[in-house]
């Protein structure tokens, strides 16, 4: 099964790009809220997470379509 | 590649390897050519219908249908889906091209002359191997066609939606071209709905672009499979790798042509995935 990782330091979802949820054909990848402790803390965050990856066909259309090569997945 | 590839195919895919339509090979095979032709408009159905209802009332025989069905029919009348690439490509080889009318047709809608099969060979025509053909085609007969004449009335069957499937006599003799959708062959019926295994996928998967696609849905007309859905939210549509059965006829109504075939053993997570 393959394992997939995502580079949250380079992943550009604040700015606006949901590529690599969109091409994936099988649904592996989901945005999940980042909620901070106390208000004070900050804003809520989102990030991609590729939470269903037992759903990954490795056909790597998200790794060559990742425009900051976030993702990238091990065989 | 799939097991029958490894097995028949020299290298090649199974149906691309001439020597399968050969003198030599049919002359093992002629007998199960002639209890095919003489059964698939008798007693196949009959027995077919009472097999898939005994498996179905047995819990233990229910689990192994896929099994049961997939051995029995590799050595009786087994196919796979194509798509018109590699049919142009068996054409650079073959000599000889009949049409006849569909048994499945005659036995799912009572229709005995639709014409949508096509036997092919090395210059064997069927009536040669069985002396004239049993009443499967008693209404018209033989009509035997070149290969580009062949060749056009497929690729037209794709604008109906037609699936281009190729089919064996006891694997690896290969001899007929069947064009349906699912409503129209009884073992894609039986093969999508019934959980037997009767025909298999074929060797590429369909993939859509996401930039090409612009959401007018045509394609999710063609496909027989239910393998394409669409998301109002982006305005496109979908493939779902693993109900895709590599047919291609969706590209055929894509006018953008957004969707490209690939090959489905280059898919590691596909390339066990043939039923």
């Amino acid at each position: 099964m393959a394992k997939i990782s995502i580079d949250q330091t380079k992943c550009e979802f604040d700015e606006g790009c949901r590529m690599c949820l969109e091409i994936c054909s099988t649904g592996v990848f989901i945005v999940h809220s980042l909620k901070p402790r106390t208000p004070e803390h900050g804003p809520i965050g989102f990030r991609v997470s590729p939470i269903l990856d037992t759903l990954c066909i490795e056909c790597d259309e998200c790794v060559n379509h990742c425009k900051s090569g976030a993702i990238s997945v091990r065989h | 590649m799939c097991e029958y590839c490894l097995k028949h195919g020299e290298g090649k895919k199974w149906y691309l390897n001439a020597k399968n339509y050969s003198d030599e090979v049919l002359a093992k095979h002629v007998h199960i050519v002639k209890d095919v032709v003489e059964k698939v408009d008798g007693i196949a159905p009959l027995t077919l219908g009472q097999e898939l209802n005994r498996y179905r009332k047995i819990p233990i025989l229910r689990r192994l249908t896929p099994q049961i069905s997939q051995r029995k029919l590799v050595k009786w009348h087994f196919g796979q889906v194509l798509p018109i690439e590699d049919l142009e490509e068996i054409s650079s080889f073959i000599e000889s091209v009949v049409r006849f009318s569909c048994a499945c047709r005659s036995i799912l809608w009572g229709k005995r002359n639709e014409r949508y099969c096509y036997g092919i060979g090395l210059g064997i025509f069927p009536d040669e191997i069985l002396g004239g053909y049993p009443d499967v085609t008693e209404d018209l007969g033989l009509e035997k066609l070149g290969k580009e004449e062949a060749l056009k009335a497929l690729r037209a069957y794709e604008e109906q939606g037609m699936v281009h499937s190729i089919w064996t006599f006891g694997m690896p003799f290969t001899g007929v071209i069947c064009n349906c959708t699912a409503q129209d062959c009884i073992t894609m019926r039986a093969t999508v709905s019934y959980g037997a295994r009767m025909f298999m996928k074929g060797e590429y998967v369909a993939q859509g672009d996401i930039e090409k696609c612009t959401g007018c849905k045509e394609c999710m007309k063609q496909c027989n499979f239910g393998a394409i859905t669409y998301s109002p939210t982006l305005g496109r549509i979908r493939i779902n790798p693993q109900q895709c059965w590599g047919c291609g006829i969706c590209r055929y109504v894509c006018s953008p042509r957004a969707i490209v075939l690939k090959d489905r053993n280059a898919i590691p997570g596909l390339k066990d995935n043939w039923f």
